[in-house]
């Protein structure tokens, strides 16, 4: 099997695309997404980005929903190194390149790291406008009146945007982004991210990218808060842990538990207190 | 703890795929599904854009008769294989006959010719059939002939698109609208059948006003050429089955202030009709939609169609939501309960 | 015969004949593998009827070998259906060989018996084809 399984041409082109992205953040750029033995839909996107860019040395650390042991995050880390070799982490700190699904780590990636997100609907319009023609006019004219009136329905009828996930943001005050489906927590830290952070859209053929140091906003009125997910009170039932995403289990006795849904935190933040 | 379970995935995904392979074993052979199932490893060869009945039924028996997955099996072994080159063009007049009807005509030049057709077999499950013919006694004719449609189109009755200067390829630059027709014709000739069926048939319904007339509709042989590297002359690699369809629309006025017949047109590879015809009706109803009753017609709309009948990307997409969400879920209800509190704290 | 007929028609040869007959040029000949059987895929252009312009309907799979026989400036070449190797490399011993002049005969033979075979088959076929002609002159006639 070759290295990395796609040919040399299809790794060129892709990089080609991903520079492109970088000079124009939060724009769409449309690439040969190629059919992997992975199904579309399944992070093929994510995983074009990662085959392309990775090289002998680098470590690869690959989580979904939060969680490294993920049915699905297993299953791509286990194409990847059964193409590549590569040594895999399930820290953040020893990865330089991390591809997830649906999740930022809680733990600040550095200058140098790339973060891969797999994107299922990189067009932050097609709620508003699905003529694709449409969106690429209202892209280029900056044009998201649209959006501004959703926002409007949706805080007069609701209080809030009914978004939960894939909260469109401002990028480098020019082009709206779909940040893929992280939670409203995590939007937050892309936001002048220290880190490299590449969205790949495998079925919609798009790659885009917020490069390091680079300004994104949530879209929202200014005289409304951005409220993101609120665990305030809880606590992580297996190491203790608070102000991090959670996840809530509903266990028998009809009591609900909360767990830091990003387990390779959870692994650290136990190991330091157990130290 | 929770953790334990989760990270119990990597031990699942195995024996999940043992316990498939051991439930879903049997013992046909490829070559079986090859001979039996003929129209199945013609429909995987199309929707998969990769001509190999061999792989095709390899790829039937690996997924069980799941033909949907059976396409995915044939489209990522596809990126798998270098592209040598191209073929020489086909010309469907060129093809070699084994089934020729026209809906348009009574008789044709060439004639009506059924070939090997079910069509008006009564459908009985469990009846048995002893239909016996003395093949001898019918000529042994080669059959090559145009298109039922030639006549008019050569007459200039026949409503024409303007070219492609350059063949789109779609597989390596996806087009934004506007789209150019090659694009569109080769997406729907890798389009999944069922998909194109049902957007086909809304036209007939009412959401789009095509009623179309199957002008030529054939089944047959074309040669696969290339060129030789060391002779440089023409050489033939292949023989391939395919079907293509000329639908008929309706009359339109044309800029010049002519007025035509608009026509529609469908090929793909093996024999497979329902989608050749369908493919031929989502093509007049995408190039002819200006004089339609009604605007609400979805088969007209080029993001409409050329965006969901790939099956491969459409059954990946939809069963994606099978794969755990509960982050996203999680950030749905906070959502939700504070839209209760800003509702006066409902219960 | 010509030389570019010899790709087709030995795929559809008897494939043991073809076999021995690759045995023979091998025991008398050097045969040099420069690229050994490899699944490749052929973009298929059609014609579309109502622009006369073209487009891909998909890719063609086949598998394609280059060899040498005797001198390496002889090179022989095949591309044929489907992923097949051994035959791909029969197939490419074969067209060398014919290049150079070696086993003409031989070659030649195998191609004019595999003919004769796709004939008897083709009328067999053609015979059952013309049978399903709908015939709309037999009333007007009688
Ligand atoms: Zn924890």
């Amino acid at each position: 099997m070759r290295f990395a399984f796609l040919d040399e041409d299809a790794k060129k082109e892709i990089r080609r695309a991903t520079l492109k992205a970088i000079a124009i953040p939060g724009y769409q750029v449309s690439f040969a997404s190629r059919e992997l033995p992975i199904a579309r839909g399944w992070g093929t996107g994510g995983l074009q980005v990662t085959l392309s860019i990775i090289t002998q040395k680098d470590s690869l650390k690959v989580i979904d929903q939060g969680c490294d042991g993920s049915v699905n995050a297993v299953n791509i880390r286990n194409f990847i190194t059964s193409v590549t070799n590569v040594e895999t982490t399930n820290e953040v700190d020893k990865a330089s390149i991390i591809q997830s699904r649906h999740r930022i780590p809680e733990k600040q990636m550095q200058e140098g790291q790339v973060l891969v997100l797999q994107v299922p609907e990189p067009e932050v319009l097609t709620n508003v406008e699905a003529n694709a023609s449409k969106q690429k006019i209202m892209h280029a004219n900056s044009d998201y009146a649209k959006l501004w009136v959703l926002l409007y329905e949706d805080t007069s009828q609701f209080g809030d945007s009914r978004i939960g996930n894939r909260y469109p943001v401002m990028v480098n005050d020019r082009y709206v982004m779909d940040p893929s489906p992280i939670p409203k927590y995590d939007t937050l830290n892309l936001d002048n991210s220290k880190a490299l952070v590449l969205l790949g859209a495998g079925r919609e053929k798009k790659i885009y990218a917020v490069p390091p140091y680079t300004k994104v906003e949530p879209l929202k009125f200014d005289d409304r808060e951005f409220k993101v997910e609120d665990f305030s009170g809880q606590k992580c039932q297996r190491c203790g842990a608070s102000g991090v995403y959670m996840d809530e289990v509903h266990v028998d006795n009809g009591k609900t538990l909360y767990y830091c849904n990003d387990t390779s935190y959870c692994d650290e933040f136990l190991e330091s207190r157990n130290a | 703890m929770g953790y334990v379970a989760v990270k119990g995935g990597e031990e699942a995904i195995k024996n999940s795929l043992s316990f498939y392979d051991e439930e879903f074993k049997g013992d046909i052979k490829p070559k079986d599904i090859r001979e039996s199932l003929s129209f199945a490893v013609d429909k995987i060869m199309s929707e998969g854009s990769l001509y190999s009945k061999k792989l095709s039924s390899v790829a039937i028996k690996k997924s069980a008769g799941d033909l949907l997955n059976a396409a995915f099996f044939l489209r990522a072994h596809r990126s798998s294989c270098a592209r040598v080159g191209m073929a020489k063009t086909i010309n469907t007049d060129d093809m070699r006959i084994i089934r020729r009807v026209s809906s348009a005509f009574k008789d044709i030049q060439g004639g009506q010719i059924l070939g090997p057709s079910n069509d008006y077999e009564v459908k009985l499950i469990l009846k048995k059939v002893a239909n016996k013919t003395i093949w001898s006694e019918f000529i042994s004719d080669d059959i090559f002939v145009e298109s039922a449609l030639k006549p008019l189109r050569n007459k200039g009755l026949i409503k024409e698109l303007k070219k492609d200067r350059e063949i789109a390829d779609i597989t390596r630059i996806f087009p934004n609208s506007p789209y150019p027709r090659s694009a569109v014709l080769q997406i729907m000739s890798r389009g999944e059948g069922g998909s194109m069926l049902a957007f086909a048939y809304t036209t007939m319904r009412g959401y789009g006003d095509v009623h179309p007339t199957i002008g030529d509709l054939r089944i047959g042989k074309c040669d696969v050429k290339f060129t030789h590297p060391f002779t440089s002359k023409e050489v033939k690699i292949a023989e391939i089955e395919s079907t293509s369809c000329e639908a008929v629309g309706t009359l339109e006025k044309q800029e010049d202030g002519s007025t035509k017949l608009t026509t529609g047109y469908g090929f793909c590879f093996g024999f497979n009709e329902t989608k050749a015809i369908s493919m031929a009706i989502l093509d007049i109803s995408l190039y002819s939609s200006s004089h339609s009753i009604g605007s609400g017609s979805i088969a007209s709309d080029f993001d409409m169609i050329l965006h969901h009948i790939d099956g491969v990307e459409s059954m990946g997409f939809t069963n994606h939501y099978k794969l755990p969400h509960y982050v996203t879920f999680q950030s749905n209800l906070q959502v939700l309960m504070n839209a209760k509190e800003h509702n006066g704290g409902e219960k | 015969m010509k030389r570019e007929d010899i790709n087709f028609m030995l795929q559809k040869a008897d494939r043991d004949s073809l076999r021995d007959l690759y045995k023979s040029i091998k025991n008398k000949h050097s045969v040099e593998i420069l690229q050994s059987p490899t699944a490749q895929t052929l973009l298929q252009p059609i014609k579309d009827p109502i622009s006369g312009g073209e487009f891909y309907a998909g890719e063609v799979l086949v598998t394609t070998t280059i060899v040498s026989v005797g001198d390496r400036q002889n090179k022989g070449w095949a591309m044929v259906q489907d992923d097949e190797e051994q035959l791909s490399l029969y197939v490419s011993v074969c067209d060398g060989a014919f290049g150079a002049g070696y086993f003409v005969d031989e070659i030649e033979s195998l191609m004019k018996q595999t003919q004769l075979e796709l004939e008897k088959h083709q009328i067999k076929i053609n015979r059952k084809i013309n049978s399903t002609k709908v015939s709309f002159d037999l009333m007007q006639e009688s």
